[in-house]
């Protein structure tokens, strides 16, 4: 079972092979249309991703600085703050614990993120407040942490509000301190000196508020790192992913300080845009309907290419020429057939040419020599029935082929025609026309030829049987009636009539032989025509044969005058002797026939397997033209109605047939009016 | 109505004007001139003006059309009346034949005891359907009704 199926599956992989192989062309043009499209789909995809994160960064980058705003705003806040604080202690730098309590009270009132306020005379802190839970800080000398006291010491030297944090509390947690010193005026010196630290102790949770600044605050993850200070530039707020993740930077003044601010998008910069998938779904339908367009008419196309290789195909196995004229009868296409055609107007047949300057043109370089009259008139004709598209004419080319052209109207006015070569059936008709002019001139001879011999024997035969109406037996019959009789007289006059019924008769007698020898001869076509001539041959010998038949032919050749010779030679030969005796009589008789002057002469010889026989005669002779069809049935030399002697036509084909029928072979030379010479061949064994 | 008398008879072959000499002078009783071929008959034709020619079609030398055609421009010839009698007889020829000027075509073999009767019964249809202006030599007077001369042959050969 899977042997099937994977003999099917290859099968049909092959046939997917050979079909791509097929039309690689088309199949290549697919496969790069492909790859552009989805290197165009990709492009505009990254593009698209690339002006989200640029429209997002510009986004957040006024939201970055809005955040960075307020958090300077609070932090400056908070440094205004502590340094008014500081000024307060300044002037009055014995405050009671109770006064600083309120005076905290009232600045911390408004901001839940504010730990707590204390204040440190000579860095130990003296001053908290709320009190809970930083009660512990209070008596924690600064000088006991070299981290804070570095802070504080800073805050003095500078004698400005320095921003610490976050720092790990004492009192727990973690928190931002800004500290500020106070220096209050010596009333006796009239000098300021350093009294303390004040400091405002802030929750690093006051940045939380600062991630929900702007109207997509929640949307954003921030981070702060302190810049430029060594260890302390490690994030001390938020994730510090979000400084590798290529966030958005911006810096915070700070009392003294700098910190960096990284802003990113919450879970950090989207991969893609946010319309990707709509995106994405509109390239791919967009690229999917393209490429479908394409394949569609790359199909018509291969479509319309298979049909026009078909039609070209078509066209071109079409046994004769095919041309195609536009409607207004310039040259569109033509076949190969077309053009071996009309091979002197070949190169005229381009696209564009009109019909009439190949017409022309071919008329000059003798494309149509049957037409050698009113070429003019011809050409106008042929235009005008080129341009109905109604003609079914026949012309002989150069070449002396025949040439049939059928031109027809197309649908779009155009004409196409077909030039079919018809020169066998011309040919065939010309040979049909001759045989059936022939075979009329035959029925026509052979009517007379039997109906003159039947006037003879029907008129002398109907004269005696009415003997009376012959004055010779008038006489007679007056003679035996007469008074006197006179038997002397009678019998003259019976002799006389005698003589005439003698005379009659015989002339019978001469014309039914004649009839009988051309019904004979009819028969025998027959026969040899129908293929059902039979030969008895046996050896024979040429001698006797030939001797008997001239001997037959002697008076004949005496009453004309003429020599009838025979040479002795005594050849012996295998045929039928009665066929063989009826070819040398009808050539003797035909020799004997057409020669007025001189002498016909037979011989015979040996010639390797055969025995040659040859009548000689120095007769009329025979045109050139006419020689080759001298056996041929029906036809006569001279068929006209002067001809001196009669015939059926028939003899020589028969002749022909019964030499061929015994395997032998014949010919014939002829000089017109010298004379010809038949030879005809029989087996020898 | 005029007479038919004299006939001339151009036939190359001697039995059958000796046949046609019988039935149209023995038993028709019409003169017969006999001639053996187209040239024969031209020579003699200035000798006398037939009442009929009656024509062979082959012969050599000349055929009977042909003769017919050089006697048409004998003078007194011009009308008179011509059948072929022949054994060239297709359908197609016998039209020729008459297109040629023959008012009939009688075919070998013939009756012998009808032919007379049947020759004149053509020339008396000739003679109805001609005008008489055309054929000036049927006013001819002094013939005798050759019907009733059956037992006078008058044939000549030629």
């Amino acid at each position: 079972m899977e042997t099937a199926l994977f003999k099917l599956a290859r099968e049909r992989f092959d046939l997917l092979i050979i079909w791509i192989y097929q039309r690689k062309f088309l199949v290549s043009i697919y496969v790069i249309l492909a790859a552009v499209l989805i290197a165009t789909g990709i492009t505009i995809d990254r593009f698209n991703t690339a002006k989200f994160l640029s429209d997002l960064r510009l986004s957040l980058e006024s939201e970055s600085r809005t955040i960075q705003a307020h958090l300077e705003g609070n932090i400056i806040e908070q440094s205004s703050l502590i340094r008014g604080f500081a000024a307060t202690i300044e002037s009055n730098p014995d405050i009671s614990q109770e006064r600083y309590a309120r005076l905290a009270a009232q600045l911390t009132l408004d901001d839940p993120s504010i730990l707590n306020i204390a204040a440190a005379p000579d860095f130990v802190v003296k001053y908290v407040y709320p009190l809970q839970p930083n009660k512990g800080v209070l008596g924690f000398n600064y000088r006991t942490s070299e981290v804070q006291f570095k802070q504080v010491e800073r805050a003095r030297r500078l004698n400005s509000t320095v921003f610490d944090g976050p720092v790990e509390l004492v009192q727990g947690g973690r928190g931002f301190i800004v500290r500020s010193p106070v220096f209050p005026i010596d009333e006796a010196t009239g000098k300021r000196s350093f009294w303390g630290i004040v400091s405002i102790v802030i929750d690093v949770g006051f940045l939380d508020n600062y991630s929900n600044a702007g109207p997509q605050a929640e949307s954003l993850e921030i981070a702060l790192r302190k810049t430029n200070e060594g260890p302390d530039t490690a994030v001390f707020f938020g994730n510090d992913r979000v400084f590798k993740t290529n966030p958005l930077l911006s810096n915070i003044t700070l009392p003294n300080g700098v910190w960096t601010m990284g802003v990113i998008p919450k879970g950090g910069w989207p991969a893609r845009a946010e319309n990707y998938l709509p995106l994405r779904l509109q390239l791919l339908l967009i690229g999917g309907v393209l490429f479908f367009l394409t394949c569609y008419t790359g199909w018509l196309f291969e479509k319309r290419r298979h049909a026009e290789q078909i039609l070209t195909r078509a066209v071109e196995a079409i046994d004769g020429g095919f041309v195609l004229y536009e409607a207004d009868g310039t040259f569109v296409a033509s076949n190969k057939r077309y053009k071996e055609i009309y091979s002197l107007s070949a190169d005229l047949f381009v696209p564009g040419v009109t019909f009439e300057h190949i017409i022309r043109e071919g008329m000059k370089r003798g494309e149509y020599p049957s037409i050698t009259e009113q070429k003019e008139e011809w050409i106008k004709w042929r235009l005008e029935r080129h341009k109905l598209a109604d003609l079914t004419d026949e012309h002989c080319l150069p070449n002396g082929r025949w040439i049939r052209v059928s031109e027809s109207k197309l649908a779009n006015g155009g004409t196409v025609g077909i030039h079919i070569d018809i020169t066998d059936q011309v040919l065939a008709k010309k040979a049909a026309e001759k045989g059936s002019q022939a075979k009329s001139v035959f029925l026509s001879t052979l009517g007379h030829e039997l109906r003159t011999p039947l006037t003879m024997v029907l008129g002398f035969a109907q004269i005696l049987q009415n003997i009376e109406i012959l004055p010779a037996v008038k006489d007679l019959r007056a003679s035996l009636e007469s008074t006197p009789f006179d038997a002397a007289e009678a019998q003259a006059k019976l002799t006389k009539v005698l003589a005439v019924v003698n005379h009659q008769s015989g002339r019978i007698h001469q014309s039914g032989s004649h009839l009988l020898t051309m019904i004979s001869d009819i028969l025998d076509f027959s026969k040899a025509d129908a293929g059902e001539m039979k030969f008895d041959k046996q050896m024979i010998f040429s001698g006797p044969l030939v001797e008997s038949v001239v001997e037959q032919f002697e008076g004949i050749a005496k009453e004309k005058n003429l020599r009838l010779s025979y040479q002795p030679s005594d050849e012996l030969l295998f045929a039928d002797e009665v066929r063989a005796k009826q070819i040398l009589i009808n050539l003797i008789g035909n020799a004997l026939k057409f020669t007025d002057v001189g002498s016909v002469s037979v011989k015979t010889q040996k010639k390797g397997d055969m025995v040659e026989f040859s009548v000689e005669d120095t007769g009329c002779g025979i045109s050139e033209s006419e020689i080759s069809d001298v056996f041929n049935e029906f036809y006569q030399v001279n068929a006209s109605d002067t001809r001196e002697l009669g015939g059926t036509g028939l003899g020589l084909s028969i002749v022909k047939r019964m030499v061929e029928g015994q395997g032998g072979s014949i010919e014939v030379s002829s000089v017109l009016g010298k004379g010809s010479v038949f030879k005809f061949s029989l087996p020898s064994q | 109505m005029a007479e038919l008398t004299n006939i001339l008879h151009v036939e190359d072959d001697p039995d059958i004007r000796e046949i046609a000499s019988i039935a149209l002078g023995n038993i028709g009783g019409y003169t017969v001139v006999q001639c053996s071929s187209g040239p024969a008959a031209l020579s003699k034709a200035p000798e006398f003006v037939p009442d009929l020619l009656l024509f062979d079609v082959m012969m050599p030398e000349m055929t009977g059309p042909e003769t017919l055609t050089e006697l048409r421009k004998l003078k007194g010839y011009e009308n008179v009346p011509a059948i072929f009698m022949t054994a060239k007889a297709q359908p197609e020829e016998v039209e020729a034949y008459k297109k040629q000027g023959a008012i009939a075509v009688i075919i070998k073999p013939f009756d012998v005891m009808t032919l007379a009767g049947e020759v004149r019964g053509h020339w008396e249809k000739a003679i109805r359907e001609a005008k008489p202006n055309v054929i000036p030599f049927l006013q001819k007077p002094g013939k005798s009704d050759a019907r009733t001369n059956n037992d006078t042959p008058k044939t000549a050969g030629g």
